[in-house]
């Protein structure tokens, strides 16, 4: 069975590009671009990994980490951050909220397929 | 505190005036053991004393008084606790403000001026890290640059890409690069913006953007506001004033019709009109820019390398504040005050300008001190201006930094593209 991984970004070209390089590692990826209801979304996929970017309109990237880690079916996911900040509070900020790893915009493919392989091990 | 100054103050006062305490203490009718204890800080005075006193040293009462001291005191003992290191003799400020009340202010002033920059500085850095605009432009510009980077390695090293991906990546490239475009200008400009608007702009910047604003020519026109008021500036100033004057010597229609008939030579339009070849100059390069008229360069210039005024053209970009090119004409003036130098200069592009150069004393002479200078140079690459020009041109450039040149004996830096 194909590891499911969530992606969470609301740039749709980073969506398309980091899809079609998951989608050839024989992961099955589904996308959600939206803060809001963005832990609601993981809990009823209950995906394998989410890839969760920090920036997203409605709801920050971290608040939305500290509502997966409440919910109890899926608290122990793990969740692979994304930012285009980069700076030194926001990965403490991630470590904190509990993120399983963080990645700094721009990131190479290779990296973060390395990382996602990771995480899904 | 008022005490302690006020018995400093008499004691210089009163030796400025060669005055002894005897006397002083005479006049003003107490003992002179007594004015060595006020001049010593020991004793206070106030009333018909302090009044006599004054005026026997030809002083205002309120100058014995603490008055706008007292914040000046604070201001100077602020300061020694900010540097303790320096040590400095906190318990003898009043004495050095007493004492030394020009460079106690000056003191005072530049700890002030350094505090207030502090702050500004403060407020920019906090400004930079939490503008929203900075942060959100930052944001999609990571966000672009992710996108790209992530598109075009996928383009460059996955092989059997389905032809609709193919071409749809492709369009994804072509979109992202347009929009990182679009937010990088954004970005200048915000920051361009931000520069105009900053108060503590260089003099120098506040005159060249007072004259940039108005196309280098000033009209009738009541003037509209510039921040921070460029006419306070005395480089403003003085061309202002001048520029009235060539308007004056030299209106614009029979000037046109002067210099065509004398190919634009400086030399003989200051003959025609029996004006200063430096009026000459600056009327060249200062004329309405719907004038048909060749299109002439600026750049004035102290003795220090500072740049004054600059009016730059598309064949030569000017420094904004020194750091030209040391082969340009406009130094080479210095060596020669009132001599005209005429040069054709090339640029590493291949544009070539007939430049004039000419140094003059500003101010009055004096019999003990060197003339103070102040170069121009004017340039135009109107054929009608460099024609048929055959001299050999001097190979210069910008600046060495964007100087292409390599064996340049005057290299002062090395070329950021090599």
């Amino acid at each position: 069975m194909h590891e499911r991984v969530l992606l969470i970004e609301d740039e749709p070209h980073i969506v398309e590009a980091l899809s079609f390089l998951l989608t050839r590692e024989g992961i099955s990826v589904s996308t959600h671009s939206d803060g809001i209801d963005a832990a609601q979304t993981v809990a009823r996929l209950a995906p394998d990994l989410v890839i969760l970017d920090v920036m997203l309109p409605g709801k920050s990237g971290f608040d939305i980490l500290a509502e997966i880690r409440q919910a109890e079916a899926v608290a122990n996911t793990p969740v692979l951050m994304l930012t285009a900040k980069g700076q030194l509070r926001d990965r403490a900020a991630a470590q904190a909220a509990g993120a399983s790893l963080f990645m700094t915009k721009p990131f190479s493919n290779k990296e973060i397929i390395a990382n996602v392989k990771s995480l899904l091990k | 505190m008022a005490r302690t100054l006020m018995g400093t103050r008499i004691r210089e006062r009163r030796r400025a005036n060669k005055l002894t305490q005897t006397a002083l203490a005479k006049t003003v009718g107490i003992s002179a053991s007594y004015l060595n204890l006020i001049e010593h800080n020991r004793r206070g005075i106030a009333g018909r004393t302090m009044l006599s006193i004054a005026r026997e040293l030809g002083m205002q009462p309120a100058d014995l008084t603490e008055g706008a001291d007292a914040a000046l005191i604070n201001t100077l003992t602020e300061s020694a606790k900010a540097d303790p290191k320096a040590a400095p003799e906190v318990d003898r400020i009043e004495e050095f403000v007493g004492r030394y009340p020009g460079w106690a202010k000056l003191l005072g002033s530049m700890a002030r001026t350094t505090h207030e920059q502090r702050e500004t500085l403060t407020a920019m850095t906090d400004q930079m890290a939490h503008d929203p605009f900075v942060s959100e432009t930052m944001h999609q510009i990571l966000s672009n640059i992710t996108a790209i980077r992530s598109t075009a390695s996928i383009l460059a090293t996955e092989t059997d890409i389905p032809k609709d991906m193919y071409e749809r990546f492709l369009g994804n490239l072509h979109s992202d690069s347009q929009r990182l475009s679009d937010t990088a200008q954004k970005m200048v400009d915000f920051f361009d913006k931000e520069d105009k608007s900053d108060p503590s702009a260089p003099t120098t910047a506040v005159a060249h953007d007072f004259w940039a604003t108005r196309d280098y020519v000033l009209t009738d026109e009541p003037e509209t506001s510039h921040s921070p008021n460029p006419q306070t500036a005395p480089i403003v100033q003085d061309s202002v004033q001048r520029f009235a004057q060539l308007d004056k010597l030299m209106p614009v229609e029979p000037f046109i019709e002067t210099a065509e008939k004398l190919h634009f030579d400086p030399i003989a339009l200051s003959q025609a009109f029996d004006v200063d070849l430096m009026q000459i100059l600056f009327r060249m390069a200062q004329m309405p820019s719907d004038a048909p008229f060749p299109t002439f360069g600026l750049i004035e210039v102290d003795m220090s390398g500072a740049v004054l005024m600059r009016k730059p053209t598309p064949e030569l970009a000017l420094p904004l504040y020194s750091s030209a090119c040391p082969l340009w004409p406009i130094y080479r003036a210095f060596a020669q005050p009132a001599q005209i130098l005429r040069t054709v200069m090339e640029m590493p592009s291949g544009d070539r300008v007939l430049a004039y150069a000419l140094a003059q004393p500003k101010g009055a002479t004096d019999y003990a001190l060197p003339p103070i200078l102040r170069s121009t140079m004017i340039f135009s690459a109107d054929p009608k201006v460099l024609g048929k020009e055959q001299r050999t041109p001097i190979l210069a450039g910008l600046h060495c930094s964007v100087c292409p040149r390599k064996s340049c004996d005057a290299r002062r830096v090395d070329y950021i593209l090599a």
